[in-house]
């Protein structure tokens, strides 16, 4: 299925949708009835404590995992039992937590393979075959976007780690994909660095929705536009950040944990 | 209905053989994460060495030293070359062990020669177990199958029971895990290993006098053990036992029967050309193992029991 | 002139390589035969030389066929020589039915290559790995264990042989003498080659690399894993039967022995040696591996071992392989200049050479001391005791020899590493 490089269909007004959402690993439930809404064109944060099932709702968003119970719609049709590849062509991109560029190969071929998965029929054939000047060009253009355009000859594993972070959002955008999943995009940086990738994530993914499983609140409660709150396996809160910061019951999971810098007791 | 019998025990002492054989591997396989092509090579030397040491030390002490003498090569291997060669990646592994077969198979024919060995059952266990009718079932048969489950029982409880044991299937899979909590992994890989390649040299001991002891032994068990470690899924000890029960009898009776493929066509209703309706079942039983591991594979790409991995 | 060179070769990335290809190609398969007909009395090169070069010819298109599996894909197969033999008994078996032409018989092997590769993928191309690897033998065996149990396909224990010369005739090429059949092969060698480098730089197989290198990824991605691996199988399948019928033609023979698990051994060992992660390597290691099978073969029993030892060593100390080994001799040559390099690798070679030597000599004692019968080492099983200590004195010595200047090559090579670092 061709996806064109746009942001998500005006028309749609819910870009994802988890309803009664159910995981478990044997006798464990680590997800008990998560319901979600991810808005068209919509920064929606995911945080909570360790140990809430955060990593798991992602693995079952992307399609690594099935659910026990429950429905994930993307774009209003029914997602729950699609593989990785599938979603992909629909239009879903995620991120990795762990190193997961193709290391052999130089950067640009990365994002070279990346936007060539996304070309399907006659032209992606003749694209594969002969090579298109026209993904070349969108792989430059990715490439700009997440300012690794000076490393385009280096191979892929000999980049810094925040610069395989970037060439993961890169591989992400590559496709076009209209939902992007974003896993922890700030693991492993310090301050700096993590207001960093916040901002490349910031500028490259204007019009595009957004949901990011993230650790780091501050960085988190800058960039999004709701936040939802998974605590034991259960949302038991979405709203802005403001409201997020002064609700009681998230103030009590986090009790402890430095929960928002500089809140409201 | 006697010889159905005899040739169902049959088979399912090869069966246990091949059980003996592809357990092992399948323990080096889930704790190290490599499968051992070398481990038929193993079987080999446990076959040559139980012959060798039978003649001067009598038969019972050929069963223990051989296994041991195999375990303390197989020790020696890990600990000196695979260890180095397991962060390259699994497939590195692999050729390494691919590449110690192929020494240890010109080291044996160095050692013992070309010639085959003859192996001589011990006076104790030569003949008839029991008669069926007219056929026989022989008692080395019956020894192999209680060696094979003697065996296998002590490794289970010892697996279960000991500390040692639970050390092993915690670091199984969990390796990381378990050396956090301060034991000894490395070292427990080296005996895990060591165990594998004595279960294979037992085997080979045990199977001597029922098979021909020679140079090319190994390559012909090692296919088939590796077929049946696939077969049942990768990783899986009850995979891999369904699977060598079914090879095994599969096996046996294809062999015993004298049964033609045209006669099997008819059965069918088709018809053959004149030069494969005079082929026997029989001429076609070493093709057997390898069509079944297509016709699972074609119907459940990961084995009987094998897990969904990141192959993708 | 290192300048000019560099910035030629980032100019057009295809052309070095397909040059250099050729230029090899030409020292070792163009002027041998041309120098033997030159000196030989009747204009004829020699039949053992042009036998020996056809064998490496076909090795070289065999292994690079293998590599599009190992190399691109990441794929180990055990079991390569099955479409390569495939390949082979069909064109055998259409050549002997139909007229095609002598030069045109690869075409049709690599047809039968290629359906037996579609077979492969639609049982293995979902897995990959171990059990990928462990599959392809379970394959392998098959089609070794059907070719002697169903004689009609190979024809019983000769085998389909083929008479090259009753083709239809090019001119005057009736392609029955070594010769010209030698030129079908030559050629058949640089086509090949060429069109799997060609294969190589297109961007179906960077999908296959990013396949290779994170399945999960790719999948991630949209590109699905199986069917990627499937056409890499296709296609190395379809040059494995190019290499099968390029056989044929030089033996004139398509028998159970070309599906045989000891060749499908056999082309693993050659690209792993040579090297998996280029293009040259798997040429380099076909070549190392002829001059094994052939050469070493035909004056010690003792070959195979020294290949498996050899094997072991690469897999070691350089798993890329001796192409790996070069590529990094090279960039250290660069960085530091010719003359440090020529002194560190005389001490090197030295080293090896003693070393070699030693080990050489002790294996074929052993060899000789235990099959004692007329081979050009039996002279070793009838030494003296006062000839076996002294033969023992002088392998202690050549390994003291070979361990001093190992030791001394080491200590050049760090003292010029620390140089470098204190520029």
């Amino acid at each position: 299925m061709n996806v064109s490089p746009a942001s998500a269909p005006a028309n749609a007004s819910v870009a994802l949708e988890l309803r009664g959402i159910e995981k478990r690993f044997g006798a464990t439930e680590v997800l008990r009835g998560v319901d979600l809404v991810v808005r068209a064109g919509e920064r929606h944060a995911l945080i909570g404590p360790n140990g809430a099932g955060k990593s798991t709702l992602f693995s079952l968003i992307a399609g690594e995992r099935r659910p026990s119970a429950g429905r994930i719609e993307l774009l209003g049709a029914d997602t729950t039992r699609l593989s990785s590849a599938a979603l992909a062509r629909r239009g879903l991109a995620r991120s990795f937590q762990t190193t997961s560029v193709f290391a052999r190969l130089s950067v640009f071929d990365n994002v070279r393979c990346a936007v060539l998965a996304s070309r399907g029929g006659w032209r992606g054939c003749t694209a594969r075959w002969f090579g298109s000047r026209e993904v070349e060009a969108r792989a430059s253009e990715v490439l700009e976007a997440v300012g690794l355009a000076a490393r385009a000859k280096q191979a892929a594993g000999g980049l810094g780690y925040a610069e395989q972070r970037a060439l993961d959002l890169g591989l992400a955008l590559a496709g076009g994909a209209h939902t992007l999943l974003l896993d922890e995009p700030t693991a492993g940086m310090n301050r700096a660095e993590g207001a960093r990738a916040i901002e490349l994530i910031r500028s490259v993914t204007a019009g595009k929705t957004l949901l990011i499983v993230e650790h780091d609140m501050d960085a988190v409660f800058g960039l999004a536009d709701r936040i939802s709150v998974l605590v034991r396996g259960r949302v038991i809160a979405t709203g802005t950040p403001d409201a997020i910061r002064a609700d009681r019951a998230v103030r009590e999971a986090y009790l402890g944990q430095g929960f928002g810098q500089g809140a409201a007791p | 209905m006697q010889a159905f019998a005899i040739d169902a025990l049959n088979g399912i002492s090869y069966g246990l053989l091949l059980f003996m054989l592809s357990a092992g591997l399948t323990l080096i396989f889930s704790m190290l994460g490599v499968l051992n092509f070398a481990h038929a090579s193993f079987y080999m030397l446990g076959a040559y060495l139980g012959v060798t040491l039978a003649g001067t030390l009598g038969f019972g002490w050929a069963l223990v030293l051989a296994p041991l003498l195999a375990a303390v090569a197989g020790a020696a291997f890990e600990r000196a070359l695979l260890r180095r060669v397991r962060p390259g990646g699994s497939l590195n592994a692999l050729l390494l062990t691919f590449g110690a077969a192929a020494v240890m198979g010109e080291l044996v024919k160095l050692a013992w020669g070309l010639q085959p060995l003859s192996a001589r059952v011990p006076a104790v266990l030569d003949g008839p177990l029991f008669l069926l009718g007219g056929a026989a079932f022989s008692r080395y048969r019956a020894f192999a199958m209680g060696v094979s489950v003697a065996m296998l029982g002590v490794l289970w409880v010892a697996l279960r029971v000991s500390q040692t044991g639970l050390i092993v299937r915690a670091a199984l899979t969990h390796a990381k895990a378990v050396e956090a909590l301060g034991h000894d992994v490395p070292r427990v890989q080296t005996l895990v290993f060591a165990l594998g390649t004595a279960l294979a040299a037992l085997a080979g001991a045990v199977a001597a006098p029922l098979f021909v002891v020679e140079p090319a032994m190994a390559e012909s068990v090692g296919s088939i053990v590796f077929v049946v470690v696939v077969t049942g899924g990768l990783g899986s000890l009850a995979g891999a036992f369904v699977a060598s029960l079914v090879l095994g009898c599969l096996q046996s009776f294809a062999i015993a029967s004298d049964a033609s493929l045209g006669a099997l066509a008819a059965h069918c209703g088709l018809a053959l050309p004149p030069a494969w309706r005079a082929l026997t079942l029989a001429q076609t039983a070493p093709l057997l193992p390898y069509l079944l591991l297509v016709a699972i594979l074609a119907v459940r790409p990961r084995g009987l029991f094998g897990q969904l991995t990141d192959d993708a | 002139m290192t300048v000019r060179i560099r910035r030629w070769r980032e100019s057009s990335p295809w052309l070095a390589p397909v040059v250099t290809f050729i230029a090899l190609f030409v020292a070792l398969f163009v002027l041998p035969p041309l120098v033997s007909a030159l000196a030989s009395p009747d204009g004829v090169p020699q039949g053992w030389l042009l036998a020996c070069l056809a064998q490496a010819a076909t090795m070289v298109v065999f292994a690079l066929s293998y590599n599009l599996l190992l190399g691109e894909t990441g794929l180990l197969s055990f079991g390569h020589a099955a479409p390569a033999g495939l390949g082979a008994l069909l064109a055998a078996q259409m050549f002997n039915r139909h007229a095609i032409a002598l030069p045109l018989l690869p075409l049709v092997g690599g047809l039968g290559g290629a359906a037996f590769g579609v077979l492969t993928a639609l049982v293995a191309a979902r897995r990959a790995g171990t059990a990928f690897a462990m599959i392809t033998l379970g394959l392998g065996e098959l089609v070794a264990a059907a070719a002697w149990a169903l004689p009609d396909w190979f024809g019983g224990e000769a085998g389909v042989g083929i008479d090259r010369g009753s083709g239809p005739a090019w001119g005057h090429w009736t392609f029955g003498p070594d010769g010209e059949a030698y030129c079908v092969i030559a050629a058949w060698c640089v086509v090949a080659g060429v069109a799997i480098f060609a294969l190589s730089r297109m961007p179906l197989v960077r999908l296959a690399n990013a396949v290779r290198d994170h399945p999960v990824r790719a999948a991630a991605l949209g590109i699905a894993p199986a069917r990627t691996r499937a056409a890499m199988i296709v296609w190395s399948a379809a040059f494995a039967g190019v290499a099968g019928t390029l056989a044929l033609i030089n033996v004139e023979m398509a028998a159970a022995e070309s599906v045989g698990m000891s060749r499908s051994a056999a082309v693993l060992i050659a690209t792993v040696t040579g090297g998996a992660g280029s293009f040259f390597g798997p040429v380099l290691g076909a070549l190392v591996w002829v001059a094994f099978s052939v050469g070493v073969a035909s004056v010690s029993r003792a070959w195979m071992l020294y290949v498996g030892l050899f094997f072991i060593a690469v897999v070691l100390a350089a798993p890329d392989g001796l192409a790996g080994v070069a590529a990094r001799q090279r960039a250290w040559v660069v960085r530091h200049g010719w003359r440090p390099a020529v002194r560190v690798g005389a001490a090197g070679a030295l080293a090896c050479l003693f070393g070699a030597l030693a080990f050489v000599l002790a294996v074929q004692w052993a060899y000789a001391a235990r099959l004692r019968d007329s081979n050009p080492d039996a002279w070793l099983a009838t030494l003296t005791p006062r000839d076996a200590w002294q033969l023992c004195g002088a392998l202690v010595v050549l390994a003291a020899a070979a361990m001093l200047f190992a030791q001394r090559a080491r200590r050049l090579k760090r003292s010029f590493d620390a140089e470098e670092t204190e520029r």
